[in-house]
């Protein structure tokens, strides 16, 4: 037992208040200081054309390809980062965008009507401008 | 007994903290693919119908004005640029008589650096080619450039009488791709006001506005570092900015849209008083509440230069600018010092 004051605190009272400072610092930890402040990115999700959004997971390299609207484009996933490596358009604007890296960029191959996206839950930015 | 209940109410309520806000709006996005580029609609809202109906609206109004705006097309800014060539007058829309009436004020408020009567030089440099896939670009002949600068097309030389547009410069064609996307996206956000959606982000290739806030905080956006495009090893993202409500942010790059010929990158932001792709500028973004003077102004700025822009970024009633010039120098006015967060060791110039 543990007396503060006039207060008594017994043995359960002191493992209550234990149990729920562990659980306040490890929520506080969650939402204040997760790694993803920096704006990681999780998910390239994958528009194309007016189908539903397809939405892969950065955690694992792989390469995606989208037979579009006038030929094939390849998408890479490495190391958490995506990017396109070719497309079947002339003006290559895709390919030259680079890596996608931070949660909120994007590009897109126009002419094929496919557009890549990073996403997090905990992005630093909204959106990127500046980025075609 | 008091203080272990107020022990265990004050851990309760922090834990509970973490919850999120009951009233609390959810955020819907949606890419489409309109207006030659690609654009990310952001809405903050409870209800899915009413995303959906938005943004089924927003895509429909941006494939509009995307045909009714086009120089080339068949749509009402083609046939006046056919009219315009032979010095007929042309009977247009209040939406085009609207777009050259601004036109012509920040035109002159930027000392002609912002120029849309150049129509036919863009189209001399294929710009106008960009969107098809089979055409193959070559460097335009120096001598006609040289004879369109010698025409010298304005926004002056158009004249507007009612709903009569008539130019007395058979050289002017009106291409509106430095100011267009700006308009858009300042009509989209006021569609989202009138359908009762405050809360939202229109981002058209990277160009962008916002309106309200994501619940109750400031939409933040990264700003693209221009070297990136060239250079990966170089952060993406050089800067970023906390947008107050119904604040536009416009860069205009030499990495957006260009075309290579021989090895060599011509960009497609022409100088009006060379005929050549504009030099010394990688970047320059202008943070405003009116999007079409952000858009404007970011293209006159990108031509003014390293020198030239704080003076034209006066006359144009802009305060937020930063530029990047070529050799890699960041100018910031001293408005927009205040306010962005650069995330570089580059020391920034502050120019009055």
């Amino acid at each position: 037992m543990l007396t503060i004051g006039k207060v008594i605190f017994k043995p359960a009272d002191i493992l209550i208040l234990f149990a729920a400072s562990i659980l306040t610092l490890w929520l506080y930890s969650i939402f204040w200081f997760s790694a993803n402040q920096q704006g990681e990115a999780e998910i390239l999700r994958v528009q194309f054309a007016d189908n539903p959004p397809l939405e892969y997971t950065l955690s694992e390299d792989r390469t995606i390809v989208l037979a579009g609207k006038i030929g094939d484009s390849l998408i890479e996933i490495k190391q958490g980062k995506a990017r396109f490596i070719h497309s079947a358009c002339r003006n290559q604007f895709c390919v030259f965008h680079g890596w996608l890296t931070v949660a909120g960029d994007s590009t897109a191959c126009l002419p094929n009507r496919i557009s890549i996206s990073l996403k997090s839950a905990l992005s630093d930015y909204d959106a990127i401008a500046g980025s075609q | 007994m008091s203080i272990k209940i107020l022990l265990l109410s004050c851990i309760c309520l922090l834990i509970t903290a973490c919850q999120p806000d009951q009233h609390s709006e959810k955020l819907y996005q949606q890419q489409l693919f309109s207006f030659g580029t690609l654009i990310d609609v952001s809405i903050m809202t409870n209800d899915p119908d009413q995303a959906k109906q938005a943004i089924d609206i927003i895509s429909r109004r941006f494939d509009q004005l995307h045909t009714q705006w086009h120089p080339w097309q068949a749509g009402d800014l083609g046939q006046a640029n056919q009219r315009f060539s032979n010095k007929e007058p042309y009977s247009s829309s209040p939406s085009i008589i609207k777009l050259i009436q601004d036109s012509q004020r920040l035109s002159e408020q930027s000392n002609g650096l912002f120029n849309p009567a150049i129509g036919q030089l863009i189209k001399l440099w294929q710009f106008d080619q960009l969107e098809n896939e089979h055409y193959q670009f070559t460097l335009p002949d120096a001598e006609k450039i040289q004879a369109l600068i010698q025409k010298n097309p304005q926004m002056k030389d158009i004249f507007v009488n009612n709903t009569q547009i008539k130019s007395n410069n058979s050289s002017v064609a009106l291409d509106f791709g430095a100011f267009a996307k700006g308009v858009a996206i300042e009509q989209m956000i006021d569609i989202l006001n009138e359908l009762n959606i405050h809360n939202a982000l229109i981002n058209a290739g990277g160009d962008l506005k916002v309106s309200g806030s994501k619940n109750n905080k400031l939409w933040r956006i990264g700003i693209k570092n221009p070297e990136n495009a060239q250079n990966p090893s170089v952060k993406p993202i050089i800067a970023a900015i906390n947008l107050n409500p119904d604040e536009a942010l416009f860069t205009s790059g030499n990495y957006e849209r260009f075309f290579e010929f021989q090895g060599k990158h011509y960009h497609h932001i022409i100088d009006p008083r060379s005929g050549y792709p504009a030099k010394g500028t990688q970047s320059v973004t202008v943070l405003s509440h009116d999007a079409a003077l952000a858009d404007a102004a970011s293209t006159a700025l990108f031509i003014a230069g390293p020198e030239l822009w704080p003076e034209i970024a006066k006359k144009m009633g802009v305060q937020y600018v930063m530029l990047i010039s070529d050799n890699n120098k960041i100018y910031l006015s001293p408005a927009m010092a205040e306010r962005i967060e650069l995330f570089t060791d580059i020391r920034p110039i502050i120019k009055k």
